[in-house]
């Protein structure tokens, strides 16, 4: 009963049956009333010719009403059936213009917001609406194309200052005292890199990043990435275990998951503790990741914030439904599990974009 | 080599002139795009660095209206928008290569010098540094003709130190070139990758050419720092 065609349906059948039912109720009355009840007078003086029916006893009375109801039962049960049929036509041919704005409507994504609704019938509550719905397509495009420039221009502001500073210090590290030199170039790169960060997340979290669909080979990538943190974790006599199922493919944006994957290890080699065991499964078209290593009992950070990696990562996956990401601490361990939808080897990369 | 800067904020192209005049370039300045137009239509220039957002016309405009009336000199964008979309239409604008800011010095002049490669003849395929041979087609290196195993990161990093030599490289430029995604600076990518690089290059016995320069960075060079 969720359709508002099934239901116009009903109340137009609904409606023409309670007219008809009153119809025939005051029929039946009526004429119950002239059979029974009314004295007639049955001679005519003024007129001897007249030919005189009627008379009818009650058993007659009852057979003449009783056909009556019965005429009525068959003739409105196909009227019934004949209403809906023509209340649900006339719903739907009423309705048509909302199911094409709402066919316009699907197809509008953040890349052609400025296209507008068009309907070329319609009554003119729908032209009103219409109007109302294009106008809010207007203001939407405008303040996202807004949004759009001023991350742009943020990143500029930022960008440029930092960038003059970078080459200053560069240039004069000759005058530099060398250890002042090398911090603040870190310090620089670390800013650039908060700057950046900071962006990522805004823009992701308004669902405003594009992703760049392509398939690729998960294990390859996991064995890629975790040979940097592999060689970082013995420099402090850690190890990074990794089990990765070889041709796991998915169907994902490759430089954002290459991300994830690389937050995921920078915390577990920063925030953890022992050795970072890293397993990648898949169980026919599902994938699963999962990172895990100990942590402290007091955990380093006690207000239970987000570290600025995790947050890209939630910020990251929190639009993409086919991407399951769940972490968290039990008895001493850190688990972060990322489940996926996993793919066929492609026969040739193709390049599709989705928000 | 001469190239032309286009870059309208006044610091930043100073110390970009500075830094590539530094190298050897001749560098002419530009303000805005209109002013590049003008100067790339009247001399001819081995390489372009272009700012994408400049006063007039922008860079990808600029890059645009050059191919049009056929001059295919190389050009790098210099810009503060790093999306991969702003990447894009870059390219399909006609440009060579991207370079958002805020970026090394060392990193712009590796990359004039790949897109100064592309342009010319084989000879130029091949990095030496004294007996050290890296090539760039091959994607090999050897020391006194000894073939040396590396890996693939291990590989670029190398690329970019000899493309840069006798010059150093800091730490930062070498993460923001070798890798794709930023390294926690507590970390010590760096300097774990260049003791593994060091290991394999300067065998015991042999001359040392992998050198830290502390505050600069590192470099490959024959002579001792």
């Amino acid at each position: 009963m969720n359709s508002l065609r099934v239901r116009l349906a009903l109340w137009f059948g609904c409606c023409i049956l309670a007219i008809t039912f009153v119809f025939a109720f005051f029929t039946y009355h009526q004429m119950k009333v002239e059979l029974t009840q009314k004295h007639w007078q049955r001679d005519y003086p003024d007129h001897p010719d007249w030919k005189l029916h009627g008379s009818f006893s009650e058993a007659e009375v009852r057979d003449i009403m009783g056909e009556l109801v019965e005429g009525w039962v068959g003739y409105s049960l196909p009227m019934i059936a004949l209403t809906l049929i023509i209340g649900y036509y006339i719903a739907r041919k009423s309705l048509r213009p909302i199911q094409r704005v709402n066919e316009q409507l699907h197809r509008i994504n953040p890349k052609n917001l400025d296209q507008k609704i068009v309907l070329h019938e319609g009554d003119k509550e729908f032209r009103d609406l219409l109007d109302h719905i294009n106008d809010l397509l207007g203001r939407l495009n405008n303040s996202f194309t807004e949004m759009s420039e001023y991350s742009a221009k943020v990143a500029h502001e930022l960008r440029t200052p930092l960038a003059i500073m970078r080459l200053k210090v560069e240039q004069a590290d000759d005058n530099i005292e060398p250890d002042l030199s090398e911090d603040l170039q870190e310090e620089l790169h670390r800013l650039t890199h908060v700057v950046d960060q900071s962006l990522l997340i805004a823009k992701a979290e308004q669902g405003r990043l594009i992703w760049q669909q392509q398939v690729f080979d998960l294990s390859e990538m996991v064995t890629d990435v975790a040979r940097d943190f592999e060689l970082l974790a013995s420099e402090s006599g850690r190890a990074v275990r990794v089990r990765a199922q070889p041709g796991c493919f998915v169907a994902s944006d490759a430089k954002y998951f290459k991300q994830v994957l690389h937050n995921l290890l920078t915390n577990a080699l920063k925030h953890g503790q022992g050795d970072i065991v890293v397993r990648l499964m898949q169980k026919e078209n599902r994938g699963g990741l999962i990172i895990f290593n100990r942590v402290p009992k007091q955990p380093v950070r006690a207000d239970k914030t987000l570290t600025m990696g995790l947050r890209v990562v939630n910020a990251l996956l929190i639009h993409q439904p086919e991407i399951e990401f769940r972490s968290g601490a039990r008895n001493g361990h850190y688990a972060a599990r990322v489940r996926f939808v996993c793919t066929t080897k492609p026969s040739m990369t193709l390049g599709k974009e989705r928000r | 080599m001469r190239i032309l800067l286009a870059e309208d904020e006044p610091k930043v192209a100073q110390h970009l002139r500075q830094g590539l005049a530094a190298e050897g370039y001749a560098v002419d300045l530009a303000m805005d795009g209109d002013e590049a137009i003008w100067l790339a239509k009247n001399h001819p220039y081995d390489v372009m660095a272009l700012d994408v957002m400049m006063p007039g016309k922008d860079g990808f405009t600029v890059v645009r209206q050059l191919r049009r009336e056929q001059i295919f000199t190389p050009v790098i964008f210099l810009t503060a928008r790093g999306e991969v979309e702003d990447r894009v239409r870059g390219l399909d604008a006609g440009g060579d290569d991207y370079l958002v800011k805020p970026f090394s010095l060392a990193e712009l002049l590796a990359r004039l010098r790949a897109l100064l490669r592309r342009q010319r003849p084989q000879s130029f395929n091949v990095l030496r540094v004294g007996d050290l041979e890296l090539d760039l087609v091959a994607h090999t290196a050897r020391r006194a003709g000894r073939e040396i195993d590396l890996t693939k990161r291990e590989y670029t990093l190398l690329e970019f130190l000899m493309s840069s030599t006798p010059n150093p490289v800091s730490k930062t430029a070498i993460v923001e070139h070798v890798w794709d995604q930023h390294f926690d600076s507590e970390t010590n990518v760096v300097n774990v990758y260049i003791n593994h690089l060091r290991r394999k290059i300067d065998r015991p016995g042999s001359k040392s050419l992998l050198h830290t320069l502390r505050g600069r960075g590192f470099a490959i060079r024959e002579d001792e720092p």
